[in-house]
């Protein structure tokens, strides 16, 4: 089947006097055997490494020293450390090295190294000249095998025949296919970007809140969530997530499109995947202000300009039970004459008529303690958002590339196979001696027919 | 149904185990012969019960390839385990394979169909996995994963063999440097099949998790075994001994085979499901 580097070890002998002993290092073989283990334990160790911020909360077990110095060796994140990158690198230059040299040594040596054993073995004798008979040997290796070579070594002749040796080149197919998937990581690892952004139902977002450092980016357009959906199996377990979205430009939809799980929209080189969802309160506020009424929508965080001496209504909270009495809306009013905090609540009125005195009591239970305004919730609803991620890699191309080569390489291994035969003839008195060895990867190692027919066709003598 | 006919097919290897020793140790053809047809016939049936169970899928409604809870892994890896040796065996006249390959697929399809606590029914697809990925991803990986179990089954037997005198049990497997390639051949097929499991893995993740590769535990285990596996097919080629090495290094991929399946499980990931 495959015949990975077939020439490497040979090449090491070659090469150690003529290059510099980190060529030579680079080169070996071995070394890219080391630094496959080397890779597969590091990430291996990066599998069981807490994060950085896990691990910190760990100190008081381990101490800071050990901690800062783990976290000096990168260890807390392996996968993009200096050291691991170096690996990666050394496996690169290897990989080039490696190839480089095999091609050399390949084109150079005529007839390669023949295995320890001989498959075959006879002694024949021959009618005809030896010469004759070396050369019809190399007549039916002609016809069975694309390269045939042959030496001659005072009276022993070597014939080698090799059949399907452009398979070997799938090696170099594989090599390179890798080498293209470490260089598009690594571009992706320097260009490219991943970000999350959470969009309420109804709105839009032009930023997105990498996932590195915490920083925001502008995406230079919008996305709005039109709606956010879940579809259910019939047993309950949900079947799908669905956010519908708009991309915009200048408020000019350009592009709608669902966004589902496993189903990303792309826009302007940035995909947008379902990730996550939530839900968030929402209450319905009326604020009168002598005959003037004024309707708004708020969430925790919101603020109300209420008049143009700086007085804001600040939304604290919102409860569905607040107290146990029903659906209410923390304000903090900040005004010239102080800072209050009001407790609206949806039903006040049948409240009042259970405790009568409540207002008196508790007179920040009331919505008009605020003079000259009066607030009122109308009622509380809760919102879906939508979490999607949000990613740009300029390198997933050339990975896909690689990834590609790298198959195709694989499959062209798998499915062809190299057959190679040495026949080793020495020149004896009224005939020959005939030796065959044969290596080949796939089943019917042996000799083949056509030698072995001819070898019966001549007499078999006892010398 | 399905669960019914699927919990029959480790009985049918158990006994397909017993021929093929008989037949093994006795030299005797006739044993082996039938052990032979046992395992078609527990193939057959492994086979309609995957397909059963596919067909039962859609007639509840939530339609899917029977690949996406642990008891369908279970029994789709047991499955390629045993598919793979029907055609190693018959591409290399090794009958002898069958006696490493059938005790693991019995295990396989026993612990799938009897393990206490084991959820056999079928389960609608959760959004992550409602994808046309899912079935080549899985298929890959695990044909991938049964062609490994093989070959580190007979350098299990390769390394034991080396160190027993001639004329026990061991005697059986073929002599080293037929052994050396039957171990790197099926090596090799693994890798193809592995190989082709992470690039549509990446593919898939690409579309569902926004990146084609997150270092999540089982991506990295899965990097892992790859890489111990791409060092055992070049050991073959470096210095003395290289039987042995490939042979310990097939070992060693196996146990990263079994985390990579199993183990990730209890690390945190995205890899939740199998």
């Amino acid at each position: 089947m495959a015949d990975l580097e077939g020439e490497a070890p040979r090449q090491k002998k070659d090469s150690v006097k003529k290059s510099p002993v980190v060529s030579f290092l680079l080169s070996s073989l071995k070394l890219s055997v080391i630094l496959f283990l080397l890779i597969a334990l590091s990430a291996a160790v990066g599998t069981i490494m807490p994060e950085k911020e896990a691990a910190e909360s760990l100190s008081h077990c381990l101490g800071p020293g050990v901690i800062s110095f783990l976290s000096a060796i990168q260890l807390f994140d392996i996968y993009h450390s200096f050291w691991f990158f170096m690996l990666v690198g050394a496996l690169s230059v290897n990989i080039v090295i490696c190839s480089l040299f095999g091609m050399r040594v390949y084109g150079r040596r005529r007839i390669p190294a023949m295995p320890e054993r001989f498959t075959e073995e006879r002694t024949i004798g021959c009618n005809e000249a030896f010469i004759d008979c070396v050369d019809q040997i190399k007549d039916i290796l002609l016809k069975n095998y694309h390269r045939v070579e042959s030496s001659a070594v005072q009276r022993e002749r070597i014939i080698y025949g090799e059949r399907g040796y452009r398979r070997r080149f799938f090696t170099y197919f594989i090599h390179a296919g890798v080498l293209i998937i470490i260089g598009g990581m690594f571009i992706g690892y320097l260009y490219g970007v991943e970000g999350n952004v959470e969009i309420i139902e109804g709105e839009s977002a032009d930023k997105i809140c990498l996932r590195d450092g915490g920083s925001e980016l502008n995406l230079g357009f919008s996305v709005r969530c039109d709606r956010f959906g879940m579809e259910y199996h019939g047993n309950g377990m949900t079947r799908e997530y669905r956010s519908d979205l708009s991309f915009l430009k200048d408020n000019n939809v350009l592009y709608r499109t669902p966004v589902l799980v496993n189903h990303p929209a792309s826009f302007e080189g940035m995909r947008f995947y379902q990730s996550s969802y939530g839900v968030v309160p929402e209450a319905h506020i009326t604020i009168i202000e002598g005959t003037e009424t004024k309707r708004f929508t708020v969430r925790t965080g919101s603020t109300i300009e209420l008049g143009n001496d700086g007085t804001t209504a600040h939304i604290l909270g919102l409860g569905d039970n607040l107290m146990r009495l029903g659906p209410a809306v923390i304000i903090g009013i900040s005004s010239a004459r102080g800072s209050f905090t009001l407790y609206i609540f949806q039903n006040i009125a049948k409240i009042q008529k259970g405790i009568p005195k409540l207002l008196l009591l508790y007179p920040q239970l009331n919505p008009a303690s605020f003079k000259p305004y009066e607030f009122a919730l109308e009622r509380i609803e809760t919102r879906y958002y939508t979490v999607l991620l949000a990613s740009r890699d300029p390198g997933a191309g050339i990975v896909a590339a690689g990834g590609i080569c790298l198959f195709l390489g694989l499959l062209t291994g798998f499915f062809s196979s190299r057959k190679r035969i040495w026949v080793v003839i020495d020149e004896q008195e009224n005939g020959a001696r005939i030796r065959i060895a044969v290596d080949a990867e796939k089943n019917g190692v042996g000799v083949d027919r056509a030698i072995l027919g001819w070898l019966d066709s001549k007499h078999v003598g006892v010398l | 149904m399905n669960t019914t006919v699927l919990s029959g097919v480790p009985f049918i290897y158990f006994i397909a185990f017993l021929l093929s020793l008989a037949g093994g140790i006795n030299r005797n053809d006739r044993a082996a012969k039938i052990a032979s047809y046992v395992i078609l016939a527990g193939l057959t049936v492994h086979t309609a019960g995957l397909i059963i169970r596919w067909m039962e899928s859609y007639a509840l409604g939530s339609g899917h390839v029977p690949l996406s809870s642990l008891y369908e892994s279970l029994i789709f890896f047991s499955w390629s385990i045993i598919l793979l040796l029907v055609i190693i065996v018959w591409k290399t006249r090794r009958e002898e394979l069958r006696i490493c390959a059938l005790p693991v697929a019995f295990l396989l399809t026993f612990i799938a169909s009897f393990a206490p606590g084991l959820e056999s029914k079928i389960q609608p697809l959760i959004p992550a996995l409602r994808s046309n990925w899912l079935a080549s991803h899985v298929i890959a990986c695990l044909l991938g994963y049964g062609a490994f179990v093989i070959a580190s089954l007979l350098s299990f037997m390769y390394l034991l063999k080396g160190r027993r005198n001639p004329g026990t049990i061991m005697s059986i497997f073929p002599d080293d440097e037929t052994m050396g390639n039957l171990i790197y051949q099926t090596l090799f097929m693994g890798y193809v099949m592995f190989t082709l499991g992470i690039i549509t893995g990446s593919v898939w993740a690409h579309a569902a998790w926004g990146s084609y590769w997150s270092w999540d535990p089982k991506e990295t285990w899965a990097l892992i075994t790859w890489l111990i596996y791409t060092a055992a097919l070049h050991v073959r080629h470096v210095g003395t001994n290289r039987g042995k090495k490939v042979a310990v290094l097939a070992l060693i991929g196996l146990g990263s085979v079994l985390f990579t399946y199993l183990g990730v499980n209890y690390l945190p990931g995205l890899h939740r499901y199998l």
